[in-house]
């Protein structure tokens, strides 16, 4: 009698245990658009990137950033090193949405480049694992959203990003819905699901940007970083970023 | 609001960041740990008594934990205050990402509010309560007697179960007091980010800086109430609190220095940030207003008033001088950690600035306001609960 | 364990119930949907679908060249071959929906022109960077360069 009671009691475990297990397995968020089939990854060269700014300014337009200097999804910064100088001097004004106004006479600069820089879509990322209530996450695909409906603007992702990626929304900003909760670059997670290219790469005029799917064995991102030498930005940290630059001075941060 | 980060961008210093002009933690994040801070510090108080029996402490046990409630009921408030969506402030107690220090944020300070705090006062005051609600009539006997539970038993049974119980709380008590407040450490810790916050020692320093701080309100607290009696100070309770004070900030500072060492010692990357941060932009609340004033005499005070080489009268001076300068170091301490750890920009080659502005928002009006409210709960707590009615026997209220 | 104690304990059990209860409803129902990595997947999955279905503003070279492939094949024939049609005529998502409502901004002013052509030692060399008041005497860009293909002048002749 124990026997079969104990036996029943087993089996309606394993069953609840099996509904539970099943519920929460992944499957695609849309029947058009399958996550599981792509992984993606950006390139910067910074050997062609001639500081115009329009990666800035159309990221802005494509999304609802405000456009005050305060606030950026993307933005690219100015390194130069001047002969008499030990540490470099970096500006990066307005994020480089105006373009870079001349700022040091010519005869005085040793070596000096372009950063465009950006969310990282971290592997590791350490901006959702302080993310109290889950409002931030890793698709499948690869990418780093925020549910500004769910995000209560603890700001804890912003402290956490070494890259200074994130920022909060302001209350007077564009889109109301967004107000007062984190946001940062998504890689246009809107166009490249529809399989376009994110805003700032589509606007570069010298394909400095680059965007490609891991998963695509055409693709040309993935041939740069299976065959050239490749940086990332602070690799001490730990956080295996997504985004692999060709050119990168070590002394960048 | 953008008036703030105008001012801010022109007075940039170096390289940051472009998203980091907006300094996301104010000073409202610099209060919270403090008031959870003071929670812990005096509900260690109130475990001297039980626990480590010290009973010389005895005075001021219910007291410190009344403090500690007070305390902790407006913890939360400056956290909600600050959030960018404070009407969302519960999805931290119902889809909680554990992977974040900060969700355990509604499930320490529930278990510590719950079972820790109320429990104990419950019980210690139960007696009380049962002879409060036989005496009071109107609205105050009506929240008397339901605290009661509609047990009217006191018989010398029920109050050793009662005895029993805050024990066995006071017990677990004490490392619910070190999550409490050392968790806050570990989110500032934790964060690899922030080379000024990434360290193992931030929980523990947030800890015993806690611990200090907790001590002296309890303390500060005491004098303020005798005196507002008029009934006299228990000199043994006082000198011996002013004792463990002493040990407490000695191995806060201890602590501290050895913080200092390591990361003057090891020198890692943005080390040279890092000195010119302590030595120009927080000079004065880390160097002036935190080491010397908020630590460095406190402990002079401290030490001299344990030498007894004066009397009484002097010594009880001494307390309160050495308590209000340990309260505003402790504060400091919290302001230097949070504001300068935003004002050192991840690029290490810059630094932000941060204004706090007078009204408004995450103002100093606003902080001043919340870190008030705690005192008006405990004003209201003492009323109805008072920690000093007839059955104690250590008040002298007559001088014999 | 007294009645007290008894009583006590159910406050708490009773506060928690609520506390479930009101949390059933509260929670959204997509919450932890396509959950299969608590650590890094922790949300709501509604939020992937309305992120996916936000409006673009910026359209697409290839879209462009759905219409306009004469201009595309031009231009990708030329030293501008490497740039979007939106890079200098602006997020263009409404001309393609309906094109002969809105037209996309043609700026043929100097100053867009300036924007990447303007002298600025950190940019790469080789890089064309001739932009002295000299150079075309103040005159448009366009009124000799073709903004498509550059090295193609007015009146035909290439280089």
């Amino acid at each position: 009698m124990m026997g079969r009671r104990k036996l029943l009691m087993a089996i309606a475990g394993l069953a609840g245990f099996a509904a539970f297990r099943r519920t929460a397995k992944a499957q695609e968020p849309t029947e058009d658009y399958n996550w599981n089939e792509h992984y993606y990854a950006f390139v910067v060269d910074t050997k062609k990137c001639i500081g115009c700014g329009r990666c800035v300014r159309a990221c802005k337009i494509e999304n609802e950033v405000p456009m005050v200097p305060f606030f950026f999804r993307t933005w690219v910064e100015r390194w130069v090193w001047l002969k008499d100088h030990e540490e470099p001097s970096v500006d990066s004004p307005n994020g480089g949405f105006n373009g870079f106004p001349p700022k040091y006479d010519e005869r005085g600069i040793s070596k000096t480049y372009f950063v465009p820089k950006l969310c990282n879509q971290c592997e590791r990322p350490p901006c959702v694992q302080v993310c109290p209530v889950g409002a931030t996450y890793m698709t499948k695909d690869g990418v780093i959203l925020v549910d500004e409906k769910y995000c209560i603007g603890c700001r804890y992702c912003i402290q956490a990003c070494p890259y200074g990626a994130r920022y909060l929304y302001p209350f007077d900003g564009p889109r109301e819905t967004r107000r007062g909760t984190a946001d940062k670059c998504t890689w246009c997670y809107h166009r490249i699901t529809r399989g376009y290219k994110p805003a700032c790469v589509e606007v570069c005029p010298t394909q400095a940007r680059k965007f490609g799917d891991l998963m695509d064995p055409e693709d040309e991102v993935r041939k740069i970083i299976e065959e050239e030498r490749i940086q990332v930005l602070k690799p001490e940290m730990g956080t295996k970023p997504k985004v692999y630059y060709l050119g990168l001075d070590s002394e960048v941060r | 609001m953008s008036e703030i980060l105008w001012e801010a961008l022109k007075n940039i210093d170096g390289y940051i960041y472009p998203n980091e002009i907006e300094v996301s933690w104010s000073v409202l994040i610099a209060l919270y740990p403090y008031i959870t801070g003071l929670v812990a510090g005096a509900f260690i108080v109130a475990s001297l008594e039980r626990i480590f029996k010290v009973e010389e402490v005895r005075p001021t046990y219910r007291l410190a934990l009344l403090t500690a409630l007070a305390f902790l009921l407006g913890a939360p408030i400056p956290l909600v205050a600050h959030l960018g969506r404070p009407e969302r402030a519960f999805e931290i107690m119902t889809t909680p990402h554990l992977t974040s220090a900060m969700a355990g944020f509604g499930f320490v300070y529930a278990w510590y509010l719950l079972v820790v705090l109320l429990t104990e006062i419950y019980f210690d005051y139960r007696k009380d309560i049962i002879s409060w609600a036989r005496e009071y009539g109107g609205i105050r006997g009506l929240i008397y007697k339901i605290l009661t539970l509609g047990e009217w038993d006191d018989s010398e049974e029920s109050l050793k179960a009662d005895q029993r119980v805050v024990n066995i709380v006071t017990v677990i008590g004490l490392p619910s007091a070190a999550l409490l407040h050392g968790y806050v450490g570990f989110i500032f810790g934790s964060v690899k980010a922030n080379i000024w916050w990434s360290s193992p020692l931030m929980p523990i320093i947030f800890l015993f800086s806690a611990m200090v701080s907790g001590i002296a309100l309890v303390l500060l607290i005491y004098m303020a109430s005798s005196y507002i009696r008029g009934v006299e100070l228990d000199q043994a309770c006082t000198d011996t609190l002013g004792g463990y004070l002493l040990y407490a900030y000695i191995l806060d500072f201890g602590l501290e220095v050895m913080e200092l060492v390591h990361i003057f010692y090891t020198q890692e990357e943005g080390f040279d940030a890092i000195v010119r941060l302590i030595n120009e932009k927080i000079f004065l609340t880390f160097i002036v207003i935190q080491i010397i004033f908020g630590t460095l005499v406190p402990i002079f005070l401290l030490l001299i008033a344990k030498s007894k080489i004066f009397r009484f009268n002097v010594r009880k001076y001494l307390y309160i001088f050495a308590t209000v300068l340990t309260l505003i170091g402790v504060f400091a301490m919290r302001w230097n950690v949070v504001i300068g750890g935003q004002v050192l920009s991840k690029t290490n080659m810059g630094y932000a600035y941060y204004t706090m502005p007078l009204f408004g928002p995450e103002s100093a009006s606003l902080a001043i306001a919340i870190w008030i409210l705690p005192f008006i709960i405990l004003a209201i707590l003492v009323k109805l609960l008072p920690p000093w009615e007839a059955p104690y026997k250590w008040e002298r209220t007559e001088s014999e | 364990m007294r009645k007290i104690h008894l009583k006590a304990a159910s406050v708490y059990i009773l506060a928690i119930m609520i506390f479930l209860a009101i949390r059933v409803i509260v929670v959204p129902p997509s919450f932890g949907e396509l959950t299969d990595d608590y650590n890094y997947r922790w949300f709501r999955a509604d939020s992937v679908r309305e992120i996916m279905e936000l409006d673009m503003k910026f359209a697409a070279k290839e879209m462009c060249e759905s219409c306009h492939s004469d201009k595309v094949e031009f231009l990708n024939r030329g030293a501008h071959s490497t740039i979007s049609c939106e890079t200098c005529h602006g997020p263009s998502i409404e001309h393609v929906r309906s094109p002969g409502d809105n037209l996309p901004e043609i700026d043929t002013s100097r100053a867009l022109c300036k924007l990447c052509h303007d002298y600025n030692p950190t940019r790469p060399e080789g890089f064309p960077q001739i932009f002295s008041e000299e150079h075309g005497y103040g005159r448009q860009c366009v009124d000799c360069h073709n903004p498509h293909s550059p090295w193609v002048f007015r009146g035909g002749a290439e280089q």
